[in-house]
C-alpha cells in the first residue's frame, strides 16, 4: 500500500507537470485557436533565461522566477501575438501549424546561439527539502509543482468562466467581429491570451528543468506529451484536459511498479504517451465541419506540357552535368536533395492539393526503404513492393483517421510517426537500435546503376516522373476533386460525393510516393538505418515544404534542396548554426500566409519577367525572316473557382 | 534529434597542466619517429619489457601477460605489454573467460611502447625500416601526410565529441612541432558528422579522396561511413566504435576497443569480490535510445553468466523525466547494486530519484561516461558514492602519465579552456597510435599496410595512457579500475591498477 501511495504521488508530479504545459496550450487555443506547437520550446528558452538570471546574472531566485513570468514570458507572448500570430486563427491549420513550427525552430536557434552549449545546472527549488506520506517521500519542488497545477487550472477556469475578461476571451475565437461591435478589443484579448500562454510555458520549463536539465530538445519534446492530455479536453476543456494530465501522469508512473514487459511490449511502453495521443484524437468526437470558405487558396499556376518538359529537362541535364563534375561526398547530397524532393511531392498531392497535413511523411519514407533493404531485391520490381507496401501503411492509417482534418490529423500522424520511430523501426526485425540494413543500387533488366553518379540521375529522373505525375493528377478528375473537398469537404459533401475512400486511396498515393523517396535513398546510401527517419523532423519537413511552395512542384524541389542544405551550412558555419534556424523561421513566418510560398513568388517574378522584360528584349532582336507567331511560354493560370 | 546513448556534453575536468613551461619541457620529449628509432624499439620490445629496460621511455616491466581461464595474476605493477605479435615482439593477448589479474593501471605501465614511439611493431624481425620508396597518393605528398577526423561538432547536440576533434588536434600540432614521418609533416582535415549517418557516410567519401588516414573520429551514428570506409580501403583509426556496422568494417579500428556483444568481466568480479551478499539482487536500467538499449540488456545478459542475478533489466525512455517510479520499483523488489546505461544527465536523474525515494543500494556502478565534472556538480550529494570503471589513467592522476600529460598540456595550446574527456583521451591515443604505425612502416607506407599492422596490433596502451586495448581484434578490452566519487572528489578503489578478468559474450 505505501508503494501504491509513494507511485500515486510521483504520477501526481508528472501529472502536474503535463498539467501545467497543457493548460497553457489549452488557453492559448481557446482563445485564438492557435495550436501553439512551440509551447515546449518557448518553456526551454524561458528555462534558460531563468539559469541565466538566477545563476549567471546572480539574482534571487524569487526575483528571476518573477521577473521570468512577469516580465519576459508576457512580453514575448506580446510580441508572438502582434507580429507573428496575428490573424492566424482564421488561417488554415496548416499556415497555424507551419508558424508554430517556425517558432519552435526559432526558439531553438535563440537558445543555441545565446546559450552554446556548457554544462549549466538549476537546483530544484528548496533543494534537500522532502515531505513523507507514509513511507513514501515527496520533495518540495515535486510539491509546488503540483500544487502550481492545481492553482494554474483553478485560476484559468475562473479566468475563462467567471470573469468577463475570460468570456471576452471565449467571444474572440467564436466571432471577433461580434465581439468588436460589443465593444471588445480582440486583438487585446488575443494579446492577454499569449501573454498568459507563455508564461504558463515558462513556468512549466522552470519546474521541470531542475529535473530534465537545460537541453534544447528534452523540454521541446517533453510537452509533446502533453498534448494528448490537451487533446482529452478537446483542446478547451481545462478540467478535462487536467484530469488527462493526471491520468497520463499515474499511467506512466504505475507501470514501472506494477507491470512488467519484456520484448516487443516493454518497447511499447515508451511510447505510451504518443499511443495516449492517438487513440485520444481518434476517439475525439467528430470535429466541427467547417462548412467552406468565403474564398479558395489561391493555388500556384499549373505550367504547361511544353514548359513543364522543358523545365524537366534542364534538371535532369543539370543533374547529369552535376554527376560528372561532382565528388561521391557532393552527390550523396544531391541524391539527398532529390530524395527530400519527392517525399515533399508526396506533401504536394496530400496537403497542397489535399489540404490534409501529415506530420507522418517521414515514417511512410521510412517505410519504403525498410521494405527495400529487407527485401534485398534492387530492382524496379522490389521498387515497386516497397511503394505498394508504403501504401498500404499509408491506407492502414488513413482509415482511423478517416474523419480527421486540419490539426487534429497533424496530431494523430505525429503520434503515429512517434510510434513507428521508437517501436516499429527500432525493432529487431526492423533496423535494429542505431542499427543499418545493407541496400543495393537499384538495377535495370540486369544492370545495376553502381556509380553514385548516374544514380543521382536515376534519382533525379523518378523525381521527374513523380512531378509529372502529379500534375498530371492535378489537371484531371482528380485535381478537381482534391481542390474542391479541400475548400470545402461540406460543400463536396451537399453534392453527393462521397469523399471518405477517395481520402483513403490518396493517403495511400501519397505514402507510396514518400516510400519510393525512402526507398531510392536506401539505394543511393547503400545503407540505411532508423537514424535517417526521426519523426521530429517531419515538423522540418513540413516547414520547408511550406515555406518553399507545397502546392506546386517547383516548390518541393526547392523544399528538397532546402533541407539538405540546412544541416550543411550549419555544419560549415557552426558559430551562427542557431541563426540559420532563426533565418529560416522569420522567413517561414513571413512567407506562412502566402500559399505558394518561396515557388508563389519566384512565379511572379517570372510572369514579371516575361510581361515586362521579354517584350523588349524581343522587340530589340533582330527580325528573321519567316519567323513565326507568338511564342507560347505563356502559363496556364488555374484559377478557375480560386479567385484571389 | 537527439537520440544519443553516449555522453552528450564535453567532460569538464579541471586542466592539470596549464603552464607553458611545463608544455614545452614536455613538448622536448615528444614523439621523434623516424623510423630508425621505431625499428630499435621493435627490436628489443620483447627484451625490454621482460628486462624492464629504459629503452621505451614509459615501457612498463615485467611479464604481466594476462592469459585466459582461472586464477587470480597480479603483477608487480606494469605489465600489459606492448606490441604486434606478429611483429616479432611478445604481445599479449587479451583475455577472455573467467579469472582476473591485476595489470598495471596508470602510471608509467602498461605501455605498447611507450611515450616515445616504441610500438611494439615494425619490420619484420625488428629490422630498420627505411623511408626508401615512400609513395605519394590520396593525402600523401612529398611534404605532408594528410590525415582526417570525422565527429559530431554540430547537430541537435552541439559540440557533442568536438572533444575527439580537439585532441586529433593537439596530437597534430604536438607531433608537428616535434617530429615527422619520413620528411612528412600531419595535416589535419576536420570534418563534422552532425550526428548523423547520412554526414558521416558522406565525410568518408570526402576522406577516401581527400585524406591517407582517417584519425580519432566519434560519431553517435558511426554506422554510416563505415561501408564507405571499407569500400576505398581507408583506413579509420577511431576513438571508438558506436555500432556494430562500424565494428565489422574491415578498415576500421577503435583506439578503445569495444565488441558491442562482449562486456568485460572486471564489474562483475569487482561485485562478486567486494559485494558478495549483493550479487543475487541486481538491476540494469538503461536509456532506451541508440546505444543504451542496444548495450544494457547484453551488459546485463553477460553479467548474468558471470553469476549477478538481475531483478530488474528495464529500459527508459528518453522523454521520461520522472525516475521516482523506477526508483521506487527498485526499492520495493530490494535490489542491492545497481547498474546504469546512458549518459550522465540521466544517471543523475536516476540517483536524484534514488535518494528522493530514501532508496541507497550497496553499490551504484557506472561505466567512463560519468566520469566528468557535470556529474559531480549537478549530482551533489545523491550521487556521492558512485564507483565508476574506467579504462584509462584518472585526469586526477595525469602525474603519473607522461601521455596524459602531453594531451592535457597540449589540448589547452589548440583549444584554450577546453576540457579533456575520455573520447579526448582515446582520439590522442588513435593519433599516437596512426602516428606509430606510419613510421614504422617507412616507406612501405599505404593505406593497406597500414590497415594490415593495425590489424596485428593487440594491447595497444598509448604509452600507458589506456588500459590495453585490442585494437586489431576489436574485441572488447578487459582490463578495468575503479574509482569511487568521495566527497565530490574521484579516489581509486583499491590500487591503481587495472583488473583484467575476461570478457563475456552477452549477445
Amino acid at each position: 500500500m505505501s508503494s501504491f501511495i509513494a507511485y500515486t504521488l510521483f504520477g501526481l508530479f508528472s501529472g502536474a507537470a503535463y498539467a501545467i504545459a497543457a493548460s497553457g496550450l489549452v488557453l492559448t487555443y481557446s482563445t485564438t485557436r492557435v495550436f501553439n506547437i512551440a509551447h515546449g520550446a518557448l518553456g526551454m528558452v524561458l528555462s534558460f533565461v531563468f539559469w541565466d538570471f538566477s545563476v549567471r546574472q546572480g539574482m534571487p531566485t524569487l526575483l528571476a522566477l518573477a521577473l521570468v513570468l512577469l516580465v519576459v514570458a508576457p512580453a514575448i507572448g506580446w510580441f508572438i501575438a502582434r507580429f507573428v500570430a496575428r490573424d492566424l486563427g482564421d488561417a488554415p491549420a496548416s499556415v497555424s501549424l507551419v508558424v508554430t513550427v517556425a517558432l519552435l525552430v526559432m526558439c531553438i536557434g535563440v537558445a543555441t546561439q545565446v546559450w552554446p552549449q556548457e554544462s549549466r545546472t538549476i537546483l530544484p527549488f528548496f533543494a534537500g527539502r522532502t515531505f513523507g506520506i507514509g513511507s513514501a517521500t515527496i520533495t518540495a519542488h515535486q510539491v509546488i509543482t503540483i500544487l502550481a497545477s492545481v492553482v494554474v487550472a483553478t485560476g484559468l477556469y475562473v479566468l475563462l468562466t467567471r470573469t468577463r475578461i475570460g468570456t471576452a476571451m471565449r467571444a474572440s475565437v467564436d466571432n471577433p467581429e461580434l465581439l468588436r461591435l460589443f465593444g471588445g478589443k480582440p486583438e487585446q484579448v488575443a494579446a492577454l491570451a499569449w501573454m498568459i500562454g507563455v508564461s504558463l510555458a515558462g513556468l512549466a520549463g522552470i519546474l521541470l528543468v531542475s529535473t530534465v536539465g537545460l537541453d534544447y530538445y528534452a523540454l521541446t519534446l517533453l510537452v509533446i506529451n502533453a498534448y494528448a492530455a490537451a487533446m482529452l479536453g478537446r483542446l478547451t476543456n481545462l478540467p478535462l484536459t487536467f484530469l488527462g494530465a493526471m491520468g497520463l501522469g499515474l499511467l506512466t508512473s504505475y507501470f514501472p511498479g506494477y507491470v512488467h514487459l519484456d520484448g516487443f511490449l516493454a518497447q511499447v511502453q515508451t511510447v505510451l504517451p504518443a499511443l495516449f495521443l492517438f487513440a485520444v484524437v481518434v476517439a475525439l468526437p467528430q470535429a466541427q465541419l467547417r462548412i467552406g470558405q468565403v474564398k479558395g487558396i489561391v493555388s500556384a499556376p499549373l505550367p504547361s506540357p511544353r514548359r513543364t518538359m522543358g523545365w524537366s529537362a534542364a534538371l535532369l541535364l543539370l543533374v547529369a552535368l552535376l554527376a560528372g563534375a561532382l565528388s561521391e561526398a557532393n552527390l550523396l547530397v544531391v541524391g539527398r536533395a532529390a530524395a527530400f524532393g519527392i517525399v515533399m511531392l508526396s506533401m504536394v498531392l496530400l496537403t497542397g492539393y489535399g489540404g490534409h497535413i501529415s506530420l507522418a511523411q517521414l515514417a511512410f519514407a521510412g517505410v519504403g526503404a525498410l521494405t527495400y533493404a529487407k527485401l534485398g531485391e534492387p530492382t524496379l520490381a522490389g521498387l515497386a513492393v516497397s511503394v505498394l507496401v508504403s501504401a498500404a501503411v499509408g491506407a492502414l492509417v488513413a482509415l482511423p483517421v478517416l474523419r480527421l482534418t486540419g490539426l487534429y490529423l497533424a496530431l494523430a500522424t505525429l503520434a503515429f510517426a512517434s510510434i513507428m520511430d521508437k517501436v516499429v523501426f527500432q525493432a529487431d526485425w526492423a533496423f535494429g537500435f542505431n542499427g543499418l540494413l545493407p541496400a543495393g543500387r537499384l538495377s535495370f533488366l540486369g544492370h545495376s546503376v553502381s556509380s553514385t553518379g548516374a544514380y543521382v540521375v536515376v534519382m533525379t529522373l523518378f523525381l521527374v516522373l513523380v512531378a509529372w505525375a502529379v500534375l498530371v493528377l492535378r489537371r484531371g478528375v482528380v485535381g478537381r476533386l482534391l481542390i474542391a473537398t479541400r475548400d470545402s469537404a461540406a460543400a463536396c459533401g451537399t453534392l453527393g460525393l462521397d469523399v471518405r475512400w477517395f481520402r483513403v486511396g490518396l493517403f495511400a498515393l501519397s505514402a507510396g510516393m514518400a516510400g519510393l523517396g525512402g526507398a531510392l535513398y536506401a539505394g543511393l546510401r547503400q545503407n540505411i538505418g532508423s537514424g535517417d527517419f526521426i519523426y521530429f523532423n517531419s515538423l522540418l519537413l513540413l516547414l520547408f515544404a511550406v515555406v518553399a511552395g507545397v502546392t506546386s512542384v517547383s516548390g518541393a524541389v526547392l523544399g528538397g534542396i532546402g533541407l539538405t542544405a540546412l544541416p550543411e551550412l550549419q555544419s560549415s558555419y557552426p558559430s551562427v548554426a542557431g541563426m540559420f534556424f532563426v533565418a529560416i523561421a522569420v522567413f517561414a513566418i513571413l512567407l506562412a500566409k502566402e500559399p505558394n510560398g518561396i515557388a508563389g513568388h519566384l512565379f511572379r517574378l517570372g510572369r514579371w519577367a516575361q510581361d515586362r522584360v521579354a517584350p523588349r528584349i524581343r522587340a530589340n532582336l533582330p527580325r528573321l525572316p519567316g519567323a513565326g507567331g507568338e511564342d507560347d511560354l505563356a502559363s496556364e493560370s488555374e484559377g478557375v473557382a480560386h479567385a484571389h | 534529434m537527439p537520440r544519443v546513448a553516449v555522453r552528450p556534453r564535453a567532460v569538464r575536468v579541471l586542466c592539470l597542466v596549464t603552464g607553458a613551461a611545463l608544455a614545452l619541457g614536455l613538448a622536448a620529449c615528444g614523439s621523434q619517429l623516424d623510423p630508425d628509432q621505431v625499428a630499435d624499439a621493435n627490436g628489443g620490445t620483447a627484451a625490454n619489457l621482460q628486462a624492464g629496460g629504459d629503452v621505451v621511455p614509459g615501457a612498463g616491466s615485467g611479464s604481466g601477460t594476462t592469459t585466459t581461464g582461472g586464477g587470480t595474476t597480479t603483477s608487480g605493477g606494469t605489465s600489459a605489454a606492448s606490441g604486434t605479435p606478429a611483429a616479432g615482439g611478445t604481445g599479449t593477448t587479451g583475455s577472455t573467460g573467467g579469472g582476473s589479474s591485476t595489470a598495471g593501471g596508470g602510471g608509467d605501465a602498461a605501455s605498447s611502447g611507450g611515450g616515445h614511439g616504441g610500438g611494439g611493431h615494425g619490420g619484420p624481425g625488428g629490422a630498420p625500416v627505411s623511408c626508401d620508396g615512400f609513395k605519394t597518393g590520396p593525402g600523401v605528398t612529398d611534404s605532408e601526410i594528410t590525415i582526417g577526423n570525422s565527429s559530431d561538432i554540430s547537430g541537435p547536440v552541439p559540440g557533442l565529441f568536438e572533444s575527439s576533434q580537439d585532441a586529433v588536434k593537439a596530437y597534430v600540432a604536438y607531433f608537428n612541432s616535434t617530429s615527422d614521418i619520413c620528411g612528412r609533416k600531419l595535416r589535419l582535415v576536420t570534418y563534422d558528422s552532425r550526428t548523423d549517418a547520412g554526414a558521416d557516410q558522406q565525410n568518408y567519401a570526402k576522406g577516401c579522396d581527400e585524406v591517407f588516414a582517417m584519425v580519432g573520429s566519434m560519431s553517435a551514428f558511426d554506422s554510416g561511413g563505415a561501408s564507405t570506409a571499407q569500400s576505398c580501403g581507408l583506413p579509420d583509426i577511431r576513438s571508438a566504435s558506436v555500432t556494430k556496422d562500424r565494428n565489422d568494417c574491415t578498415t576500421c579500428f577503435p583506439a578503445q576497443s569495444i565488441d558491442t556483444g562482449e562486456f568485460e568481466n572486471a564489474p562483475a568480479e569487482f561485485v562478486k569480490k567486494n559485494y558478495p551478499q549483493d550479487v543475487g539482487h541486481a538491476a540494469m536500467l538503461y536509456i532506451n535510445a541508440g546505444a543504451g538499449a542496444e548495450n544494457g540488456p547484453v551488459e546485463a545478459s553477460a553479467m548474468t553468466k558471470q553469476g549477478l542475478h538481475f531483478d530488474v533489466v528495464q529500459g527508459i525512455d528518453v522523454s521520461e523525466f520522472n525516475y521516482a517510479p523506477y526508483a521506487q520499483a527498485l526499492k520495493d523488489k530490494g535490489v542491492k547494486v545497481v547498474f546504469w546505461v546512458g549518459n550522465e544527465q540521466y544517471s543523475v536523474r536516476l540517483a536524484q530519484a534514488m535518494q528522493q525515494v530514501g532508496y541507497k543500494p550497496d553499490l551504484y556502478l557506472r561505466d567512463p561516461t560519468d566520469y566528468v565534472p557535470d556529474f559531480v556538480s549537478s549530482g551533489g550529494s545523491a550521487v556521492d558514492g558512485t564507483v565508476v570503471f574506467l579504462n584509462f589513467v584518472p585526469f586526477e592522476e595525469a602525474g603519473s602519465n607522461q601521455e596524459m600529460q602531453l594531451y592535457l598540456s597540449w589540448l589547452q595550446q589548440v583549444s584554450p579552456g577546453a576540457d579533456p574527456t575520455m573520447f579526448g583521451v582515446f582520439s590522442w591515443s588513435a593519433a599516437k597510435l596512426f602516428v606509430e604505425k606510419a613510421a614504422g612502416l617507412g616507406g612501405g607506407l599505404d593505406r593497406a599496410t597500414l590497415v594490415d599492422a593495425l590489424k596485428k596490433t593487440d594491447n595497444w596502451t598509448a604509452g600507458g595512457m589506456t588500459a590495453p586495448q585490442h585494437v586489431g581484434s576489436k574485441r572488447t578490452g578487459d582490463c578495468w579500475r575503479f574509482i569511487q566519487l568521495d566527497s565530490g572528489v574521484w579516489k581509486p578503489v583499491g590500487s591503481a591498477k587495472y583488473t583484467c578478468a575476461g570478457t563475456t559474450n552477452g549477445g
